[in-house]
C-alpha cells in the first residue's frame, strides 16, 4: 500500500526519521534574516529546526509543507497548475 | 438583506503579524471607499465580539474582511479574543478570513449559519517577512509575496467580480509568484518561502455561493 500522508509516514519510525532528518537539513538553510509566521507564531530558522526536531504538531506541519513542496515539484504539478 | 455597499472589516494590530496585516489592509480601505463602499473599520480595540456584532446586526454588510489569529473553530480579534465562532450569524455576507484554519470547520459553520460565502484556508495561514521590515511592512516585499494575492479576493469582490472570479485571482496570483520564487531571477529569501506560499495555494477554500457578488 503506498504511503501518502504525513501521518503515515510519522506512524513508521524509520520513515519519520528519514523525514525529519531531511526537513532539518532543508530548514538549515532557511535564510537568518527572514521568519515565518506559522500558527500566528513567529518562527526564525532555530526555531523551527526546534520544533522539526522535537517533532510536536509545528514541526510535523514544517514537514508536511516540505514533503508537499517536494512533490509538487518532483511530481510537476505545480507546472501544470493554472 | 444585505445592505448592497457596506466592507466591514476587523484589523487588529497587537502583534508583529497582525500590524502586517493592518498595513496591507489600507489599500483595500481606500480601494472601498472609492468604489462608493461604506467601511466599517473595526480596528485596534474595536476589533471586539460586541462591536462586531453590533455592525453586522445593524450594517448588514456585503463583505466582510477578518484579519486576525485563528482556529479551525474561531477567528479572533483584539488581543486574540474569540469574536466569531461557529454561533457567530454573519447574515448573507461574502466572508473572507485572512485567519489559520478556519476553512476547516468554521467556515462550513458560518455558511450554514447564513453567510452567502465564506473564502478562508483549511490549514494555517503562512506569511514569510524579513527582520529589515518589521517597522514598514508595506515595504516587505517577501510579505507581498504573500498577502498581494490575499488582498486579491477583497479588491476582485470590490470591483464587482464574484467570488469564484476572487479565488481564482487569488489562486493565480500565487502560483504566479510561486513559480518566480523557485526561478533563478529570485532571491534567497523568496526561494525558500516559496514552500509556504504553496501550502497557502494549496489549502484556501470557497465555501457557499460561488457567484455571490459583494
Amino acid at each position: 500500500m503506498p504511503i501518502n500522508t504525513i501521518e503515515q509516514i510519522v506512524a513508521d519510525p524509520e520513515l519519520k526519521d528519514k523525514l525529519r532528518t531531511l526537513v532539518l537539513k532543508r530548514v538549515g538553510v532557511m535564510p537568518d534574516d527572514m521568519f515565518i509566521y506559522i500558527g500566528g507564531t513567529q518562527l526564525n530558522k532555530q526555531q523551527l529546526l526546534d520544533h522539526v526536531q522535537e517533532g510536536d504538531e509545528v514541526g510535523q506541519q514544517v514537514m508536511e509543507t516540505e514533503l508537499d513542496y517536494l512533490r509538487a515539484l518532483t511530481s510537476g504539478s505545480i507546472y501544470a497548475e493554472q | 438583506m444585505p445592505n448592497s455597499k457596506v466592507f466591514l472589516l476587523t484589523r487588529p494590530r497587537h502583534d508583529a503579524l497582525m500590524r502586517y496585516f493592518f498595513a496591507w489592509s489600507d489599500p483595500l480601505v481606500a480601494m472601498a471607499s472609492s468604489k462608493g463602499f461604506n467601511v466599517c473599520d473595526l480596528h485596534d480595540g474595536k476589533a471586539n465580539k460586541a462591536l462586531l456584532e453590533s455592525y453586522i446586526a445593524k450594517n448588514c454588510p456585503s463583505l466582510i474582511l477578518f484579519n486576525g489569529h485563528g482556529t479551525t473553530d474561531t477567528i479572533h480579534g483584539d488581543q486574540d479574543k474569540v469574536i466569531v465562532d461557529a454561533d457567530s450569524k454573519c447574515r448573507r455576507s461574502i466572508v473572507y478570513a485572512r485567519s489559520c484554519s478556519c476553512g476547516e470547520r468554521l467556515g462550513h459553520d458560518l455558511v450554514k449559519g447564513g453567510a452567502r460565502t465564506f473564502i478562508g484556508y483549511r490549514r494555517d495561514f503562512y506569511c514569510g517577512c524579513s527582520y529589515e521590515h518589521l517597522v514598514d511592512p508595506k515595504k516587505d516585499k517577501l510579505a507581498a509575496r504573500f498577502l498581494g494575492p490575499s488582498n486579491l479576493i477583497i479588491s476582485t469582490l470590490l470591483k464587482g467580480g464574484t467570488a469564484e472570479e476572487a479565488y481564482q485571482r487569488s489562486v493565480g496570483a500565487m502560483h504566479k509568484n510561486f513559480m518566480e520564487m523557485i526561478s533563478s531571477r529570485a532571491d534567497y529569501k523568496e526561494r525558500y518561502a516559496a514552500r509556504y506560499l504553496l501550502s497557502n495555494m494549496a489549502h484556501q477554500v470557497l465555501l457557499g455561493d460561488a457567484l455571490a457578488m459583494a
